[in-house]
């Protein structure tokens, strides 16, 4: 097969590898050096601490706990809506099915504001419930509780597991249960014997995927959970940025990528499981008639927009009403600093930071990820190794990135210390898996004659560049350059850490604007959190009405 | 023993069953034969019980059994792609109805011993499904439907995605096994050569009506109406107002009244002999064409007056272009409506 780009693009390959070497490789050998020699002669005595310490494996058992609990829940909830979706046709289901994947591109920081406004002591539900009961105390106690933290972890991987399931269970098909059914098996024997078994690669995979995402979940358990419910993700940055034990921190992070790297191989194989099983045979949908369908569907669709639109709706309306008026001061208290906030700047200078971190970001991660595609896209050995290699920083979490960066890019050879440039550096770094899949499949579905045949018709390289390739995979790119902008608008984990005084982003300024004193930080940090859900709102509509039916691998 | 009345369905707008009244008789095979959406398959599914929202009454040995869930309902029913359960192997398909009856883990043992026998896969119930041939999933799919002993047994197009010489084999092991079990039977498909070999008697469907129901033999030389005749892929088929000749002879069998729109010549009623018993007319003609079938030849004749007929004959009477005598009994001159 011809490759994408032109011969005399090999150098070109330089490019992606260079980035990812310094930006990526680099900084992650710092790390196992630091936590290995952290004065420059080997030394274990960090990881003998953890090994030591109930706490640290405390730590790790409540990651794996919550991340459990958070599994567990949302298969409880995507289960029963993804056979609703699967089985049946109903108005709007789509568009729902678009909805629910609204949380993907929305920052921790915004989402667990959001649920502070709708749970919260002063949250809409409480003040409702206060009016009602004529209380003068808040009923509903979820700050800082295990609880919250699982629900907004819910929120989050819903979509996900939804997604997964429902694909599968459409493929399966309902055959084998309707020949159950003739066969004598009740509402529950179908679900025991049938519907469950049958599923169950989906169920795993869904499964094992949300353990990881919700392992590695930083903000919601900073903002939401505090420090009593630290988590590995957590306890790197507290080690790192408040007690600045590096050696302590860098330990942590090692166990945080093996972890991953294990939950990553046993997602791989089961995911090539998924494949291997799944039937080709497509199913029909059809019209809920029945009282119990008819309920069914209602249960689910009323359930997602419940999950999904309450927490954002409460966010809104925390943002624009004063006092029960609809009052747009929060916003324009933006442009000024608040007194006795730690912060450097206005917050409204964030917001130009994050427009133009974001801007960079998706440029570089445009450049370097259509390069990585192209060489993923050619046959061989070492194309089969590019894959893995790029998709690495989607499986290393943010606060590991970010951590990486402070230990190795803050000295000589490379040091980034004192400028802006580290933080669309580590935007770049996450977005280029997404720039990635969404542009391959698209790149992988042009077949090679069409170049071919331009090149026959006497199309010079770059010609059948401009005239065939560029065409064919507008639709992609765009995908994949508002993917990367609105992740890296998003970002916190890595921003946390190298995002510094007049440099910060919006999701930083958020939450530092949440731990100032006073209701006027507070109210900035609202209507901060209702602009950033709007751009990455907006982002992930731009994406939805752009992708292509069945291309793209998110 | 079954009885419908009135059955009456629709999917949104499209109706796919009108009117639909059909008697079985207790192990009786009943083929259901139309071209696919014809409303067979919903029809099979509104008897099961997998189907709702239809009108009309089913009644089993009298009784109402329209509030009786599916699986309640004690029918078999063998899916077009068997739906096997594929994390389950042979022999936990075949017992999976066993199971659920409640029956006990040895009397289950023994029937599917015995059923995996009748069906000709004994040795192969430890087999994972996946690993099957087309041929041998059929068999499971049937021993899985006839273990709880159904009261009444459905198969949709059970042969449909098997090759042609596997079907014409398999449908008579069917015909033996159906009639060895003693179930009544209602069998779908919309192969006729199928039906004919399987059935003993034949409903024909087109657009969600039935529109014959009647022996092979009395369906095949008796067609009801113009859209059976055509399904059956019965030759010699003229609209009323296209051709004088064949009105012409209508009238000299006196099959014609005022509201036929078709004549059928039927093909069995064409001879290059003339007739020992039925009364027949001849015509001269020309030999138009013939293709070589192996046992026969199939011919097309253009008689002396522009009617052109198709039908077979064991020899080849003339060359291409020459002249030839041809008989038409007058009891295969049928006059049809729509």
């Amino acid at each position: 097969m011809r490759a994408w780009l032109p011969r005399s693009g090999y150098a070109l390959h330089l490019l992606p590898l260079l980035f990812l070497g310094i930006f990526f490789l680099y900084p992650l050998l710092s790390i196992l050096d630091i936590s290995l020699r952290p004065d420059g002669e080997l030394d274990l005595s960090a990881f003998g601490r953890l090994i030591a310490s109930d706490y640290y494996i405390e730590t790790l058992l409540f990651t794996c706990y919550q991340a459990a609990l958070s599994t567990v829940l949302t298969l409880l909830l995507a289960t029963p809506c993804a056979f609703v979706f699967a089985r049946y046709r109903f108005a709007g289901k789509s568009l729902l099915l678009s909805l629910s994947t609204l949380p993907f591109v929305l920052p921790t920081v915004v989402v667990a504001l959001a649920f502070a406004s709708l749970t919260g002591k002063n949250g809409i539900v409480n003040d409702l419930l206060r009016a009602l009961f004529s209380l003068d105390y808040a009923p509903i106690q979820l700050e800082r509780t295990l609880f919250l933290i699982l629900i907004a972890h819910v929120f989050y991987n819903f979509a996900i597991a939804l997604r997964i399931m429902t694909g599968y269970w459409a493929s399966v098909g309902f055959a084998t249960e309707e020949a159950a059914r003739c066969l004598g098996a009740g509402a529950w024997s179908v679900w025991r014997d049938i519907r469950l078994p049958l599923i169950r690669p989906a169920l795993l995979s869904a499964g094992i995927l949300v353990f990881i995402f919700c392992f590695t979940s930083f903000g919601v358990v900073l903002i939401l959970g505090g420090i009593r419910f630290a988590t590995l993700e957590v306890q790197i940055y507290y080690q790192a940025v408040n007690i600045f034990n590096l050696p302590l921190a860098a330990a942590l992070s090692i166990v945080q990528i093996l972890s991953m790297l294990a939950l990553m191989t046993i997602y791989t194989r089961q995911q090539r499981n998924l494949q291997l099983r799944l039937a080709s045979s497509a199913t029909i949908a059809k019209v809920p008639r029945t009282a119990a369908e008819k309920a069914a569907v209602a249960s689910c669709v009323g359930m997602i927009l419940l999950l999904l639109l309450s927490p954002l709706a409460a966010l809104l309306a925390r943002a624009v009403m004063v006092d029960g008026q609809l009052d747009f001061s929060n916003f324009l208290a933006l442009a000024e600093k608040s007194r006795g906030s730690l912060l450097f700047i206005a917050p409204l200078e964030a917001i130009v930071n994050s427009l133009r971190f974001a801007s960079l970001a998706m440029a570089a991660a445009l450049l370097l990820g259509i390069i990585a595609a192209s060489m993923i896209k050619r046959r061989g050995r070492l194309a089969r190794l590019w894959d893995p290699l790029f998709m690495l920083p989607l499986a290393t979490s943010a606060v590991t990135l970010g951590f990486g960066f402070i230990v190795a890019l803050y000295e000589p050879p490379i040091n980034l210390r004192a400028s802006w440039l580290i933080i669309p550096i580590s935007h770049t770094l996450v977005a280029l898996p997404f720039v990635i899949r969404s542009v391959l499949p698209a790149m992988r579905a042009i077949p090679s004659s069409l170049g071919e045949a331009a090149r026959v018709l006497g199309a010079k390289p770059h010609q059948k560049l401009l005239s065939i390739d560029a065409p064919l995979l507008g639709r992609s790119i765009a995908v994949g350059a508002t993917f990367a902008f609105t992740v890296s608008m998003g970002e916190f984990g890595a921003s946390l850490f190298v995002a510094q005084r007049e440099s910060v982003t919006m999701p930083v300024v958020i939450y530092r604007l949440l731990g100032d004193p006073g209701l006027a930080s507070y109210r900035q940090s609202l209507a901060m959190s209702v602009l950033l859900m709007l751009v990455c709102a907006g982002g992930f509509m731009l994406i939805e009405r752009l992708r292509v039916a069945g291309v793209g691998e998110f | 023993m079954l009885r419908l009345a009135a059955v009456t369905h629709a999917y949104g707008d499209v109706v796919s069953l009108r009117g639909v009244t059909l008697d079985l008789q207790a192990g009786e095979i009943l083929c259901l034969l139309g071209p696919s959406g014809c409303g067979k398959t919903t029809l099979l599914r509104i008897i099961a019980g997998l189907e709702g929202n239809y009108s009309g009454e089913i009644r089993l040995d009298g009784a109402d059994i329209r509030p009786v869930p599916v699986h309640e309902r004690g029918f078999g029913l063998m899916f077009q792609d068997y739906a096997l359960f594929p994390h389950m192997s042979v022999r936990q398909n075949i017992a999976y109805g066993l199971k659920r009856r409640g029956d006990k883990r040895r009397d289950i043992q023994r029937q599917v011993d015995g059923l995996l026998e009748r069906v000709g896969l004994a040795g192969l119930g430890a087999r994972d499904v996946a690993a099957l041939s087309g041929g041998q999933k059929q068999r499971v799919a049937l021993a899985r439907s006839l273990a709880p002993n159904p009261r009444l047994l459905m198969l949709d197009e059970p042969l449909g995605s098997l090759d042609a010489q596997l079907r014409d084999q398999l449908a008579l092991e069917l015909r033996g096994l159906l009639k060895e079990a003693g179930i009544g039977a209602i069998y779908v498909t919309h192969d006729r050569r199928e039906a004919f070999a399987i059935a003993d008697r034949i409903a024909v469907m087109h657009a969600g009506c039935i529109q014959q129901c009647d022996s092979p033999r009395q369906l095949y030389h008796k067609p009801a109406n113009a859209q059976v005749a055509r399904f059956l892929g019965l030759r010699n088929l003229f609209a009323r107002a296209e051709n004088a000749q064949a009105l012409q002879l209508a009238k000299q069998a006196r099959a014609l009244d005022s509201q036929t729109q078709h004549l059928l010549i039927h093909p069995r009623g064409i001879s290059l002999e003339r007739p020992v018993s039925a009364p027949a007319v001849d015509f001269s003609a020309t030999l138009l064409a013939a293709v070589f079938r192996g046992e026969d030849w199939d011919i097309r004749l253009r008689l002396d007056g522009d009617l052109q007929l198709s039908f077979s004959t064991r020899e080849l009477p003339a060359q291409i272009g020459e002249p030839v005598r041809v008989f038409v009994a007058l009891e295969a001159v049928l006059a049809l409506n729509d």
